[in-house]
């Protein structure tokens, strides 16, 4: 199979890089929205994202990939676990599921699996991409042109983090819970509020203006099209070292120090953008960990806020009819009011 | 030269860009994308059509989609006959399957559904049909949209090639040189690009407004195709000129000099209210009919008005006292190609920016218009 093109090689976009790092690092962020240009390396950045989460342990044979320290009840059903153990377990590549656009809803959620259906007569499930997604991430290009059937159903199951199934005459419930990662271009549809807020980070890119940067990406394309399995390996060593980089900030992530001065400075900076609810404090905060935790920081300053705020806020600004200024442009200059 | 005569030759040039890009996409399907064809249906999309077959190997699979396609048929599933009769699920290969190493050809791609349009660019990047499948192919979108209605912006974006027949007679269907498909094939792996010409493709393309990265990276491919085609181990500067006719022409949103004289783009902008949304003819680029005339040769928009005009009928460039560099000479083959409604709609558009500095309401709607040109 031809190798993906590798993240290490994807040449400048720092704030789209930086965001699917800390989403690999913390899943609990709530994914990634990648917002921008046709052409800017969006979907090659997140297919990109898959060579470098580090591996999951799975209960053997369970369709949803569950965690042998907490499985489904699906498996606690089956003989798959004893005694609340799982009788095996295999260690697996964290799924990246691709959504399709145009993705028919029982693709989506599962179905009817029609061959036991009529070769057996059983009434049987055949899980779907949210099943796939279970742990994982999941991803969808052209998300502002996703047809709103799917967008409510994505809605409702990031959101509770499990999937129901109620059709065909199939009574399902199992633990869909992924990193939703979406990508699109803003001029061709706006996406829903609810849509959005459901993503942790949203990113803005732009097409590189700097020649000699445009002139290093098509090169790069060019070598990797014309040989992608000796460019992938010239770019091994390179991803496998950002690989290391999310597996050691996974594990320090909970040892980062989140103090008061940071939590207010958090929350003086949501007031100041007049940002809804708590999401954008608390996303702003873990997303500050997790930068954090990347650098290998013991704690939360202000420069991870700094650092992060666009991202984690720019999408939960309300409008304000007076200001027509972009919300990046909002945000910096809350950063520069609050933070000096 | 006279008007008469001076169409005749644009249109030649049209004929002639398509006849380049049937053999670029006969060569090279699966690094180009595919084409967008801009035509009504009649006897000279046939003829395209006829001759791009020409070119294709005997072997070659070219599957037809109509727009009704359904997504099982596309993407594979359940074969619902064969399934009844063998009592168990059969499974069916989809068309995008079924038509690996060869060519899908949408007929009214103006109407094809966003969805639809979006999956099949899908597949056409990543190259996974879904259930394991791999396939790689090219997409011929046939466009016959008159301004309302056009390709779907996710599919052409991967498409490298666009042209444009709607202002071409049958008269100017001649035979093009003849091209030796299997011989460009073999060459095109060895076909080498100078980082002088990688330099020239990424500049043109930042210039006119071009912002996707898809497309310089396709019109080198497309310019190695060229040079296959010409029989050398090399692009040259002529290769990329032609390359960047092929894939900037058509997806130009801004014209190289800015600072037009307010004379020249009141012209344009006049054409563009008579002959809205691409009418078949091109405005007429005669000095003689009342166009600009002494203003013209300094001027920098009429001098790309002038260039996309003349720049078959004459070669000389706009400044001969200066040696041209590589970038210059495929910023004006691209510029040379821009279709004349197009051309217009991007002079008034600079003519509006500067009048009208503050005001940026109508900015997006002015690019979706733009983007549907192409």
């Amino acid at each position: 199979m031809t190798p993906t093109f590798p993240f290490s090689a994807i040449v400048g976009q720092e704030e789209m890089r930086l965001a699917i790092l800390l989403a690999a690092i913390e899943p609990r962020l709530g994914g990634v929205l990648v917002f921008g240009d046709r052409g800017t390396g969006k979907s090659t950045a997140v297919r990109g994202l898959a060579a470098l989460l580090p591996k999951l342990r799975v209960v053997a044979g369970c369709p949803y990939g569950c965690d042998p320290a907490a499985p489904c009840d699906d498996c606690l059903a089956s003989s798959r676990v004893k005694d609340g153990k799982a009788v095996r377990t295999n260690l697996v590549q964290a799924p990246v599921v691709d959504l399709p656009l145009g993705a028919t809803e029982d693709r989506v959620v599962g179905a009817l699996d029609l061959e036991r259906a009529l070769s057996q007569g059983i009434k049987a499930f055949e899980p779907g991409l949210l099943a796939r997604a279970n742990r994982g991430f999941l991803y969808v290009d052209e998300v502002n042109l996703l047809e709103d059937h799917l967008v409510d159903l994505l809605i409702d199951v990031a959101a509770s983090g499990e999937n129901v199934v109620e059709r065909e005459g199939l009574s399902v419930r199992h633990p869909a819970r992924f990193v939703l990662v979406g990508s699109g271009n803003p001029e061709e549809g706006e996406l829903r509020p609810q849509l959005l807020d459901r993503f942790g980070l949203s990113v803005e890119v732009t097409t590189p203006t700097d020649l000699a940067q445009r002139i290093e990406v098509v090169k790069r394309r060019d070598a990797y099209e014309r040989d992608p399995l000796a460019f992938a390996a010239r770019w091994k060593k390179e991803d496998e070292r950002t690989r290391r980089k999310v597996t050691a900030a996974r594990e320090r992530l909970d040892r980062v120090e989140v103090d008061d001065a940071a939590l207010e400075a958090a929350a003086r900076l949501c007031m100041q953008l007049g940002t809804d609810g708590l999401r954008g404090e608390l996303t702003l905060m873990r997303a500050a960990r997790a930068v954090a935790a990347l650098d290998g920081a013991a704690r939360v300053t202000t420069a991870e806020l700094r650092r992060i705020a666009a991202p984690a806020l720019r999408h939960r600004l309300r409008r304000d009819p007076l200001d027509d200024s972009g919300s990046t442009a909002r945000v910096d200059r809350a950063l520069v009011e609050v933070f000096g | 030269m006279n008007d008469g005569a001076l169409r005749e030759v644009v249109r030649h040039a049209d004929w002639d860009d398509a006849s380049l890009a049937a053999a670029c996409i006969a060569v090279d399907p699966i690094g180009l994308g595919g084409v967008l064809v801009r035509a009504a249906a009649g006897p000279v999309r046939d003829a395209w059509l006829a001759r791009w077959r020409a070119l294709l190997p005997a072997s070659t699979p070219v599957r037809n989609v109509p727009l009704h396609v359904d997504r099982d048929r596309l993407h594979g599933g359940i074969d619902l006959a064969a399934s009844l009769v063998a009592g168990r699920p059969v499974e069916q290969a989809g068309l995008l399957v079924q038509v690996d190493g060869g060519y899908v050809v949408l007929a009214m791609a103006e109407r094809i559904d966003v969805s639809v349009a979006a999956s099949i660019a899908a597949v056409l990047e990543s190259t996974d049909a879904g259930r394991g499948a791999r396939t790689r192919f090219a997409v011929i979108a046939l466009d016959e949209g008159d301004g309302d209605e056009h390709v779907p912006d996710a599919l052409v974006e991967r498409l490298a090639l666009c042209v444009d027949l709607r202002a071409c007679s049958i008269k100017a269907v001649i035979d093009a040189p003849r091209h030796d498909i299997d011989a460009a094939r073999e060459r095109l792996p060895r076909v080498t690009v100078g980082d002088d010409v990688i330099a020239a493709l990424c500049e043109t393309a930042g210039t006119l407004g071009i912002d996707s990265m898809r497309m310089p990276f396709f019109a080198l491919r497309a310019a190695c195709a060229i040079a296959a085609l010409e029989g050398r181990d090399a692009v040259d500067e002529d290769d990329a000129a032609r390359a960047a006719r092929l894939v900037f022409a058509k997806r130009v949103r801004r014209l190289p000099a800015q600072d037009a004289s307010q004379e020249a783009s009141q012209e344009a902008s006049g054409d563009a209210d008579a002959a809205p949304d691409d009418a078949a003819d091109r405005p007429d680029p005669d000095p003689s009919s009342g166009g600009p005339d002494e203003q013209a040769d300094s001027d920098p928009t009429s001098d790309a008005v002038d260039a996309a005009a003349h720049a078959d009928a004459d070669a000389s460039p706009p400044s001969p006292d200066v040696r041209e560099s590589l970038e210059d000479v495929v910023l004006e083959a691209a510029v040379a190609a821009i279709p004349a409604g197009l051309l217009a709609r991007l002079a008034a558009d600079a003519a509006a920016q500067r009048a009208a500095q503050p005001i940026r309401l109508c900015h997006g709607m002015r690019d979706h218009r733009i983007r549907q040109q192409c």
